[in-house]
C-alpha cells in the first residue's frame, strides 16, 4: 500500500500514529500474544487461556484532516481499538504516539490535559449524562477544563446552533429522539476545539434516513473544521462514503488500509473482497485504476476522460458508444484507455 | 417452543438427583458405625466465652479507654442531643399543622387525592392518641436514617470504586442483614449508654445496608459510555464522581433510602425493648396486658407510617428522576412558600389562642372490637365442638406429624449425615463452590455448640415455608387471573410485611398453643407476601405469544398452567420462595418468644441474661443458615432460568 | 419481662457501672431525683406514687428504664437515686457487693409487698384431680400426663416464661422425680395468653409464675404444692423444694441521704402492701395509665402516703 500515500505529511507530525499495538483482555496475555502470533483461532485462544485478544499488532497512521474510518464487524476490536488511542483502556503492547507524544508513557496529569484540549470522542450510545440538560452536556467538557459558567454557556450555544438543535438547550436527553441525541453528543465533543475527533460507530443506532442525514453533516462539518477524525463502523458503504481512507479489521488484525478505491479495486483477501461484492463499483472507481495500458501509437477516437473521473460518469457514454475511451492525466497526455471488456471485469468482478 | 422442552428437561433432572441423594442417604446410614447421633458436644469450641472475655475487660477497662471519653460519649451525647432537638421541634407544633403539612407536600406531588389520604393517615395518629408516640417513633427514625445514609451513602463509594473493599464488604452487609438485631442489642448499650441512643443505634445497624448496597449498585451501574465520556473530557476522578457518576446513581440510592427507611420502621419494637420508646414501647405494653387492640391500634400506626414514608421516598424518586422539569422555577418556589406561610400562620395562630392539643372527645379507637375478635376466635375457632378441627388440634397435628419427628430425625440421627445432606442439596443447586461451603458451614454450626439447636431451627423453618408455599403459591395463581383478587390483595400483603408481627403473638399463641406452632404461624403470616407476589408476577410476565401459541392448540385452564404458565415463571416463583426462606428466618427470634424454642429463644436469652457471647453464637448460627438456605435457594432459581445459562 | 437472674455479675451491670460514671453528678442538692422504672408494672407503680409523691414536695422526678441488673451500677454511681422493688432471691450477689460491700447503694428498707415465685395451676386442675396439685402426683406418670401436649408426648409441660427468670424447676424436677419436661413460653407475654388460651377452655396447666401480678386479677390461680423452702435445701446445691418468699426491698444510692434529705426519707417510709399493688395493677388492666393507676390509689389512700412524708 506504501504508494497509496500520495497525502502524505512528515511522520514526525502526524496526529495518531500506532505500531504494533495489541489488546489482550485477560490475565495469560503472553500465552495468548504467542498463539495469536501463530494464527490460532480467536475461539481456541480463548478456551486455552481465557483471553480475548481484541486488538493484534495494528500498526497504521492518520494524517491531518483526514476521516480515517475504521471498518471490521461485530467483535473484531474496532471498540478496543479506538479506546486505545484514547487510553481509555491502555494497549498491552505497542507504541501509540498522538501529536508526537507516546501516550502509554503520559502521567496522568498529561493524558487529562490532552483530553481537555487535543482529542475528543462520539460515542456509539451517545454516551449523554441523562441528569443534565442538552446545554450543560455539551458545556461538559469546558465545565471539567474550568471555564466560566458564562463562556461555556456561550460557547455550547454556539454549537448547539452548529449542529441544529437551537431551541432545545434546556431540555433533557430523554425527550430528544436518536438523531438529536447524537447531535448533542456531537455538539459536546466539538465545544471543546478538539483536533483529533474519535468516532465510536456514532450512527448505527440512527435508522437510515437520518443517518444518511448525520453523514452529509459530518461531512459538512469536515469540510469547516478541517480535524482529524477516526471514525468507527461496521457498515461499508458508510466507510467508503466517510473514509479518506479505510483499514479494515478482522479478528482485532488490520488486514488492510487503503483508500475506498484501492480496497474495492484491490481487495487484499476474500474476508474484504466479501465486504465489496454489494458495492456500487461504479461510483466508487476511477478512470485511472480500471483503466488499461495504452501503446502510444494507438488511434483513439473520441473525447478523452481524466484519470479521476468516476466511473458513474464515464459508463453510459462506453456503453452507448461500445469502443474504447481514452484517459488523460493531470496534464492532458494520454496515459491509459478504457476498455469495455476490461471495465466489466472490474465492475462484476472478473 | 424449544425453550419449554428443555425446560421441562429441567424438571425432571431434579428428580433423578432426589433419588440419587435418597440411595447415598440410605447407604450412609447403613455403612455409619452405631452411636453416632448428634453433633458432638464435647467438639463445642464455640467463641461465646471468648466474646464474653473481650466484653468483660472492655467494661473494665473502659474508663481508661479513650475512644469512650473522646468517641462513644461525646458521639451518644451528641445523637442523643439532635434527637432531642428534632423531638422537640415536632411536638412544638401543633398536631393540625403536621396534618396540613404532610397533606400539603403530598398533595403537591401525589395529586389532590394523595393529599387528602396522607393527611387522614396523619389524623390516624391523633385521634388514636398515639401522637406523642408517633412522633418519637419518626424521630429516632429519621435520625437513624439520616445516620445511615450518612454513613451509608460514602461507604457505598468506597464500595463501588474499590471491587476489594466491595467484596469484603459484601459478608459483612449479609451478616447485618441475616444476624438478629436482639443479639447485638447489648454490645451497643455497652457502647452508646442508657435509652434511646443505643436503640437508634441499633435501628442504623440494621437498616445500613440497605444504602451501601444501592449506593454501591448505583454507582456501578452507570453505563460505561457515560463513564467514558465523563473520562474523555478529561475529569478528574473527583469530578467523575461528582458530575457523572453520583447524580446518575441518585435513583438507585433514593431506592436504598426508601429500603432503610422500611428496615428501620420494621425493628421499631425490638429498638423498644432497650428504651426507644414511641410506637414501639406502645405495642409493648399493650402486649404486657395481653391488650392485642391497643397493640395492633399502635402496630397500624407503624404500618401507616411505612407507607406513607414509603409513597414520600417513592415520590422523592420520581423527582430525582424528573430534575423537576414540568415546572419552572418560580412557579414551584411560589406553592411552597405560600404553603409555609399559610402553615406558619396556622401554628402560630394555636400557640396564641393555646390550642394545641387534640381534643379527646374526637378520640377515637378500634381497640374493643379487636379484642372481641380475638376472645371469639378464642373460643369458636380453637376446637370446633368436639370435632378434631380447629386450630388446637391443627397445632398438635403439626407438632405430631410435623416439626417434632423432623426435628428429632435432624437433630439425633447421625450428624455427617445430616452434614452431607445440606451439602448435597447444595451441590444439586449451585454447583461445588456452595457444597463445600455448606459442609463448612454446617460443621461450625456444630463446632458452635449450637447443633440441636439449629436442626430445631431448620425444622421450623422447613415447616413454615413448605406452609408459605402450600398457602402462597395457589393464592398467587389466584390473583394471576383476577385483577381484583390482585388489586385487593395487595394492601392485605403490604400490611402483613410491614405490621410488628408482636401484634400477632398473644393471638397465636392463644389460638395455637404456645410452642414452636405459633412462631412457624407467625413466621408464615409474614413471610407468605413475596411467594404470592412473586407468583402472580411470573405468571402475569410469561409472555403471552407463548401462552396464545399454547391456546391455538387447545389446551385447558389447568394444562396451560401447569405446562406453560407455572414452568415459565419458576425463575420468579423461586425469587419469592428464597424472599420467604429469608423472612422466615427473619422471624426465629420473635418465634422464640412464643415458645419456638432453637436458635431464637438461645438469642433472646443472650439479651436477657446479658450473655453477649451465647448471643453471638446463636446469632452466627442464624446468619450460617440462612446464607446456605439463601445460596441454596438462589442456585435453584438460577436452574430455572433460561436453558443458556443451565450449564449443570 | 426479666424478674429475676441468677446471673451473677451481669456484664450489664458492670458496663453502666462505667457508662454512667463518666457523667455523676456531685454531691450538692439533689433537685432532680432519678428512679429508676424496672421492665414489669408493679415496679412502673411502685415509681408512679413515689414520683407524685416527691413531685408534691417540690422535687423533679426523671424515669428512667433500665433492667433490673444493671441499675445496680447505675445507682452506686448516683446516676440513678432509687429503685424501689428489689427480688432478694434474684439479687444476692448483688447485695453482697454493692450494699453489704459498700459499692455505693445503700438497703431502703422493706417495700411492704411480699413476693413469691412458684408454680401454678389453674384452680380448676386441683378441684378436678387434686393429685395433679401435688408434687407426689406428679410422680405418677399417669397423673402427669393430665399436662402432657403434643410437644411434650408422654411428659407432663411444666411451662416457664422469659428465659432470664432464674429458675430451678429442671432441678426441682429431676431431684423430686416428677414426669414433667420444661418448656420455654419464651415472655411472660406468651406465658399469659398461654393461660388466657388454657384457662377459656379448662384445659389444665402447670407453670412458673409469681406474685403480686395483675394475672391473679384475671384468672383463678392456685400455688402447686412442692415441698416447702428451707434454707438447707437451697444450700445442698441440690434444689428439690419451694422457692423461698422474697421481701421485697428498696435500694437507694448512698449519696442520697445528704443530697436530698427529704426524698430519702419519703422514699425510705415508702411501704405498702400486696393488696395495694394489686389494687393498681388492676387499674392498669382496666386500661388506667400508670400514672392514672397511682392517683387512684393516692385517692383511696391517702393516710397511706402522707405518712411518709416528714414532719
Ligand atoms: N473489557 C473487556 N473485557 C474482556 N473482553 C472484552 C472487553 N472489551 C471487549 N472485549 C472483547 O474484545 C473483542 C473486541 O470487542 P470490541 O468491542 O472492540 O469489538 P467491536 O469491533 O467494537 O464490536 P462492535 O461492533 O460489536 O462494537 C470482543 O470479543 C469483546 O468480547
Ligand atoms: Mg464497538
Amino acid at each position: 500500500m506504501a504508494d497509496s500515500e500520495e497525502h502524505s505529511n512528515s511522520p514526525s507530525d502526524r496526529p495518531i500514529l500506532a505500531s504494533g499495538v495489541w489488546k489482550v483482555f485477560g490475565k495469560r496475555v503472553a500465552d495468548a500474544m504467542a498463539m495469536a502470533r501463530d494464527k490460532v483461532d480467536q475461539s481456541e485462544i480463548l478456551a486455552k487461556s481465557g483471553c480475548v485478544v481484541a486488538v493484534q499488532d495494528a500498526t497504521f497512521e492518520v494524517n491531518w484532516g483526514e476521516i480515517f474510518v475504521v471498518m471490521g464487524l461485530s467483535g473484531s476490536g474496532k471498540s478496543t481499538l479506538i479506546r486505545c488511542l484514547s487510553r481509555l483502556v491502555d494497549a498491552t503492547a505497542g507504541r501509540i504516539v498522538i501529536n508526537g507524544q507516546d501516550l502509554g508513557e503520559m502521567p496522568e496529569l498529561e493524558l487529562r490535559e490532552l483530553r481537555r484540549h487535543t482529542i475528543s470522542m462520539v460515542f456509539q450510545n451517545y454516551g449523554l449524562f441523562p441528569h443534565r440538560r442538552v446545554i450543560d452536556n455539551v458545556a461538559f467538557g469546558l465545565e471539567v477544563r474550568g471555564a466560566t459558567k458564562e463562556d461555556r454557556y456561550q460557547k455550547a450555544e454556539e454549537m448547539i446552533e452548529l449542529v441544529g438543535l437551537d431551541g432545545w438547550a434546556s431540555n433533557y436527553p430523554e425527550q430528544l429522539s436518536g438523531g438529536m441525541k447524537q447531535r448533542v453528543g456531537l455538539a459536546r465533543a466539538l465545544a471543546v476545539d478538539p483536533e483529533i475527533l474519535l468516532f465510536d460507530e456514532p450512527f448505527s443506532a440512527l435508522d437510515p434516513l437520518i443517518r444518511r442525514d448525520m453523514q452529509d453533516e459530518l461531512l459538512g462539518l469536515q469540510e469547516r473544521l478541517r480535524c482529524t477524525m477516526v471514525f468507527i463502523t461496521h457498515d461499508f458503504s458508510e466507510a467508503l462514503k466517510l473514509g479518506d481512507r479505510i483499514a479494515i479489521m478482522r479478528s482485532g488484525a488490520i488486514v488492510q488500509v487503503g483508500t475506498p478505491e484501492e480496497i474495492v479495486a484491490h481487495p487484499a483477501d476474500d474476508y474484504v473482497r466479501d465486504f465489496t461484492i454489494d458495492v456500487p463499483r461504479h461510483k466508487v472507481l476511477s478512470a485511472g485504476t480500471v483503466m488499461a495500458g495504452v501503446s502510444p501509437d494507438m488511434v483513439l477516437e473520441g473525447e478523452p476522460v481524466a484519470v479521476s473521473a468516476r466511473l458513474d460518469a464515464i459508463l453510459p457514454r462506453l456503453l452507448t458508444e461500445g469502443r474504447p475511451v481514452p484517459v488523460v492525466d493531470e496534464r492532458g497526455e494520454r496515459c491509459g484507455v478504457l476498455e469495455p471488456a476490461v471495465v466489466s471485469r472490474y465492475l462484476w468482478r472478473q | 417452543m424449544t425453550s419449554l422442552t428443555v425446560r421441562s428437561a429441567g424438571w425432571r433432572r431434579p428428580m433423578a438427583y432426589l433419588g440419587g441423594a435418597v440411595l447415598l442417604l440410605g447407604g450412609l446410614i447403613v455403612l455409619l458405625p452405631e452411636g453416632i447421633g448428634a453433633f458432638p458436644p464435647e467438639w463445642d469450641i464455640g467463641f461465646g466465652p471468648a466474646v464474653n472475655e473481650v466484653q468483660q475487660w472492655w467494661i473494665s477497662n473502659r474508663r481508661d479507654l479513650g475512644v469512650y471519653l473522646f468517641f462513644f460519649d461525646p458521639l451518644s451525647d451528641s445523637i442523643d442531643w439532635l434527637l432531642r432537638a428534632f423531638e422537640n421541634l415536632l411536638m412544638a407544633i401543633p398536631w393540625y399543622v403536621h396534618v396540613a403539612g404532610v397533606g400539603v407536600v403530598f398533595g403537591r406531588w401525589l395529586g389532590r387525592a394523595g393529599g387528602l389520604a396522607a393527611g387522614a393517615g396523619m389524623l390516624y395518629f391523633v385521634a388514636l392518641g398515639l401522637w406523642e408516640q408517633s412522633v418519637q417513633t419518626f424521630s429516632l427514625m429519621t435520625v437513624a436514617v439520616a445516620l445511615a445514609v450518612a454513613i451509608g451513602v460514602p461507604v457505598g463509594i468506597l464500595a463501588a470504586r474499590s471491587d476489594w473493599v466491595f467484596r469484603g464488604l459484601r459478608p459483612v452487609l449479609d451478616s447485618m442483614q441475616t444476624l438478629p438485631a436482639f443479639v447485638y442489642l447489648i454490645p451497643v448499650l455497652l457502647f452508646f449508654g442508657v435509652a434511646r441512643v443505643p436503640s437508634l443505634i441499633a435501628t442504623v445497624i440494621y437498616a445500613l445496608p440497605p444504602v451501601i448496597r444501592l449506593t454501591n449498585l448505583g454507582i456501578r451501574q452507570v453505563p460505561t459510555e457515560s463513564l467514558e465520556a465523563g473520562l474523555m473530557f478529561g475529569s478528574t476522578s473527583g469530578q467523575l464522581l461528582r458530575k457523572v457518576q453520583l447524580p446518575q446513581a441518585v435513583p438507585s440510592i433514593l431506592a436504598g433510602v426508601n429500603q432503610t427507611i422500611m428496615m428501620a420502621l420494621s425493628i421499631v419494637v425490638i429498638a423498644a425493648m432497650i428504651g426507644a420508646g414511641g410506637l414501639g414501647q406502645e405495642v409493648l405494653l399493650a402486649l404486657r396486658h395481653q391488650e392485642v387492640g391497643r397493640a395492633v391500634e399502635a402496630g397500624m400506626a407503624i404500618v401507616l407510617m411505612a407507607v406513607m414514608l414509603d409513597r414520600f421516598s417513592h415520590s422523592l424518586v420520581g423527582q430525582g428522576r424528573m430534575g423537576g422539569a414540568h415546572h419552572t422555577e418560580g412557579l414551584r418556589y411560589r406553592y411552597w412558600w405560600v404553603a409555609g406561610g399559610v402553615l406558619a400562620a396556622l401554628a402560630i395562630a394555636g400557640w396564641t389562642i393555646g390550642w394545641t392539643d387534640y381534643p379527646t372527645a374526637l378520640q377515637f379507637s378500634y381497640a374493643a372490637p379487636i379484642d372481641g375478635a380475638v376472645d371469639w376466635a378464642r373460643d369458636n375457632l380453637y376446637q370446633l365442638g368436639n370435632l378434631p378441627v380447629g386450630t388446637g388440634p391443627f397445632s398438635d397435628f403439626l407438632t405430631t406429624y410435623g416439626t417434632r419427628p423432623m426435628r428429632l430425625y435432624l437433630s439425633e440421627e447421625a450428624w455427617p449425615v445430616v452434614v452431607l445432606f445440606f451439602g448435597f442439596v447444595a451441590w444439586w443447586a449451585s454447583g461445588k463452590k456452595l457444597l463445600l461451603g455448606s459442609v463448612v458451614g454446617t460443621v461450625v454450626i456444630g463446632l458452635l455448640g449450637m447443633w440441636t439447636l439449629t436442626m430445631d431451627t431448620l425444622s421450623q423453618t422447613v415447616v413454615a415455608v413448605l406452609m408459605a408455599i402450600v398457602i402462597g403459591l395457589p393464592l398467587g395463581v389466584a390473583a394471576s387471573r383476577r385483577d381484583w383478587l390482585e388489586r385487593g390483595m395487595r394492601p392485605v400483603l403490604d400490611t402483613l410485611q410491614t405490621i410488628p408481627s408482636f401484634c400477632f403473638l398473644v393471638p397465636v399463641v392463644i389460638l395455637f398453643n404456645v410452642g414452636r406452632i405459633p412462631g412457624i404461624i407467625a413466621s408464615v403470616l409474614y413471610a407468605i407476601p413475596p411467594v404470592i407476589r412473586l407468583t402472580n408476577l411470573g405468571i402475569r410476565s410469561v409472555d403471552s405469544e407463548i401462552v396464545e401459541a399454547s391456546e391455538s392448540f387447545g389446551v385447558t385452564r389447568r394444562q396451560k398452567l401447569w405446562k406453560i404458565q407455572l414452568p415459565l415463571a419458576m425463575p420468579t416463583v423461586l425469587a419469592g420462595i428464597n424472599q420467604t426462606v429469608m423472612l422466615v428466618l427473619a422471624m426465629v427470634v420473635i418465634a422464640g418468644l412464643v415458645g419456638g424454642a432453637g436458635l431464637g429463644l438461645e438469642a433472646v436469652k443472650g439479651l436477657a441474661r446479658s450473655d453477649t457471647g451465647l448471643g453471638f453464637e446463636a446469632g452466627a448460627s442464624i446468619v450460617i443458615l440462612a446464607m446456605i438456605l439463601d445460596r441454596i435457594t438462589q442456585g435453584w432459581a438460577a436452574r430455572f432460568q433460561p436453558p443458556s445459562s443451565d450449564r449443570g | 419481662m426479666s424478674r429475676r437472674s441468677t446471673f451473677k455479675a451481669s456484664l450489664l451491670l458492670a458496663a453502666f457501672s462505667l457508662v454512667l460514671a463518666a457523667c455523676g453528678d456531685d454531691l450538692g442538692d439533689v433537685e432532680t431525683i432519678k428512679l429508676a422504672v424496672n421492665p414489669w408494672d408493679g415496679s412502673a407503680v411502685n415509681i408512679a406514687v413515689a414520683a407524685a409523691v416527691l413531685e408534691g414536695e417540690g422535687y423533679t422526678v426523671e424515669r428512667v428504664e433500665i433492667d433490673e441488673n444493671a441499675q445496680w451500677a447505675a445507682i452506686a454511681a448516683g446516676d440513678l437515686h432509687a429503685s424501689l422493688e428489689v427480688w432478694p432471691s434474684g439479687h444476692a450477689d448483688n447485695v453482697a457487693s454493692y450494699i453489704d460491700g459498700g459499692g455505693g447503694v445503700v438497703n431502703g428498707g422493706e417495700l411492704g409487698a411480699v413476693g413469691k415465685i412458684g408454680w401454678w395451676i389453674p384452680t380448676y386442675v386441683v378441684d378436678q384431680n387434686p393429685a395433679a396439685g401435688t408434687w407426689q402426683g406428679l410422680q405418677d406418670p399417669a397423673t402427669a400426663q393430665v399436662y402432657a401436649t403434643a410437644e411434650t408426648g408422654d411428659k407432663g409441660q411444666f411451662l416457664i416464661g422469659d428465659p432470664s427468670w432464674v429458675s430451678y424447676e429442671q432441678d426441682i424436677i429431676d431431684n423430686l422425680g416428677l414426669h414433667l419436661e420444661v418448656a420455654y413460653a419464651g415472655s411472660e407475654e406468651a406465658l399469659l395468653a398461654a393461660m388466657d388460651s388454657a384457662t377459656s377452655r379448662g384445659d389444665p396447666l402447670l407453670f412458673y409464675w409469681w406474685t403480686p401480678h395483675s394475672a391473679f386479677s384475671k384468672f383463678d390461680l392456685t400455688a402447686f404444692e412442692l415441698p416447702a423452702y428451707s434454707d438447707e435445701c437451697y444450700a445442698s446445691g441440690a434444689v428439690d423444694c419451694d422457692y423461698p418468699d422474697d421481701v421485697l426491698f428498696k435500694i437507694m444510692w448512698d449519696g442520697l441521704e445528704e443530697g436530698a434529705p427529704t426524698a430519702f426519707t419519703i422514699l425510705s417510709n415508702f411501704s405498702y402492701t400486696n393488696e395495694d399493688q394489686i389494687f393498681m395493677l388492676g387499674k392498669l388492666d382496666e386500661g388506667l395509665s400508670v400514672d392514672e393507676a397511682a392517683a387512684a390509689w393516692m385517692d383511696a389512700n391517702e393516710s397511706v402516703w402522707q405518712a411518709w412524708i416528714p414532719g
